[in-house]
């Protein structure tokens, strides 16, 4: 690489910036488009008057893999998502990053692992990850039916990969789901998120 | 065969007292040293022998292939730090490990702190107060992740035996620890910070002399954006560094973390627990 495209690119990397944070935990969250792996757009403000769970996802992810591998994302989604709630898995890595596949790679691979989340959502550019200012994967949000964000935050209080920590860590998004389902304030609003890095697009490489 | 039959028995003998002496672990001493695929774990003593009532220092020593690096205690918007899980003779005890001050990986708007090539995590060791049977036998279950692009979790089984001796003895790796102690941040009082809307302000004590730069690495969850610019403020309050708060985050009660000051050359890690105060104008 020569020194001039070297100093160009981290001109360029230094002035570009992503799209900032706006979803904050007790305000709006913000509304997004993006299309499922079937082609398929969905808007955030279309699910208004259901809850909805986001969460940041990368099979390629030790953190993600413990979840995964335990059936203990699985079994979530299925339990919310036979109370009504709306599950949408999002990825936003980058292409040619670790967590990118095609769309026919993810329900290929969410076949082989049992999940059947609502919608797979494919946020390549990474707009609507900093929209949400998803750090790690796996990241979780849960949205009331008026739209607003009640939780944010880690999967549970167990930063770990090892299996052996999902049976007996507190699952902050069950709880957060059983306390806003029956009209409760969430206790745990906010957690720290644990995880892999989510494997954003840097600017114009 | 008489001798035979007398050795058998001696080594069963020292077999069962080996057992009796360290209680919490189990099964043959491990290894000193372990490696992953990108980094190498070693088990260090500074001294090579243990004394009654002298506390010790011995430390978890993690070289890293390039490229690769490993965490601080606060890792940051992501990984892991690295974890010990000690397993000593009754009456020993270990305190937390002390890490050294990290740098800062930043990528995009996200950051994590941590360590690249060879970073020591030390520990100090208490020994009773009365003389322990020897030797004295150390294991650590270790666990850290490793990261370039992608992140890989790790584990390691790591044993020191070390004899009893009336006065410790400066081991091969005692430079390095000296060395590491520089690197440990220093305790220092009188820090304060206020916080705005959107951001936390933290200052020096009145006599602290402003450096050429700072930077700032918080100890806390969901208190700071870590991959945030930081600016230095000047004016009639003096220095301050201002650091952008997370959007959900709270006002800590005490704002605490590493600062990083460089004068020239000069390097001063300071280990801060700063307390809230009005806005200064």
């Amino acid at each position: 690489m020569s020194k001039a495209f070297l100093v160009a690119a981290v001109v360029a990397c230094a002035t570009g910036s992503a799209a900032a944070q706006t979803a904050v935990v007790g305000k709006a969250a913000p509304d997004f488009t993006l299309t499922d792996t079937n082609g398929k757009t969905h808007a955030l403000s279309s699910y208004k008057g259901r809850h909805v769970v986001l969460e940041w996802v990368n099979f390629g992810c030790p953190f993600v893999a413990k979840h995964y591998g335990s059936a203990n994302m699985q079994k979530l989604q299925t339990a919310y998502m036979d109370k009504g709630v709306v599950w949408l898995a999002i990825n936003s890595s980058a292409e040619g990053k670790q967590g990118y596949y095609t769309p026919a790679e993810v329900n290929a691979l969410l076949k082989e692992k049992a999940s059947a989340p609502t919608a797979y959502l494919l946020d390549t550019d990474g707009k609507v990850g900093h929209l949400y200012g998803a750090k790690t994967t796996p990241h979780m949000y849960v949205i009331d039916p008026k739209g607003t964000l009640v939780y944010a935050g880690g999967i549970d209080d167990k930063p770990t990969t090892d299996v052996a920590d999902v049976a007996g860590a507190t699952n902050y998004v069950r709880a957060a789901l059983d306390e806003t389902l029956a009209g409760k304030p969430v206790t745990t609003a906010v957690s720290k998120p644990y995880g892999c890095s989510v494997k954003y697009a840097t600017a114009a490489h | 065969m008489a001798a035979r039959v007398l050795d058998r028995r001696l080594s069963l003998a020292l077999v069962f007292v080996a057992a009796g002496a360290r209680e919490a672990a189990s099964g043959p001493l491990p290894p000193a040293s372990a490696s992953s695929q990108n980094v190498r774990a070693a088990l260090l003593s500074e001294t090579s022998a243990v004394s009654a009532g002298k506390p010790f220092w011995v430390g978890l020593r993690l070289e890293m292939q390039p490229g690769w690096h490993v965490y601080w205690k606060q890792p940051g918007d992501s990984g892991l730090p690295p974890r010990v899980r000690w397993s000593l003779p009754a009456g020993f005890a270990a305190e937390d490990l002390a890490f050294p001050y990290p740098q800062r990986f930043t990528e995009g708007t996200l950051a994590t702190y941590g360590y690249t090539g060879d970073v020591l995590l030390m520990a100090r060791i208490v020994p009773p107060a009365s003389p322990p049977n020897g030797p004295v036998e150390i294991s650590a279950a270790v666990s850290w992740l490793e990261c370039r692009e992608k992140c890989i979790p790790a584990k390691a089984s790591l044993g020191l035996a070390l004899p009893v001796a009336a006065a410790p003895v400066a081991s091969r790796e005692a430079p390095l620890f000296r060395a590491t102690r520089d690197l440990l941040p220093a305790r220092s009082d009188g820090w304060t910070f206020h916080a705005t809307a959107d951001r936390l302000v933290l200052r020096p004590p009145a006599r602290w002399r402003a450096p050429a730069a700072a930077e700032f690495f918080g100890a806390q969850d969901n208190v700071i954006q870590f991959g945030a610019p930081q600016r230095v403020v000047k004016g009639t309050a003096g220095w301050g560094l201002e650091l952008l708060r997370d959007p959900n985050g709270t006002v800590p009660a005490t704002l605490n973390g590493v600062l990083v000051a460089r004068r020239g050359a000069r390097v001063e890690a300071i280990e801060i627990e700063a307390r809230p105060r009005k806005e200064m104008r």
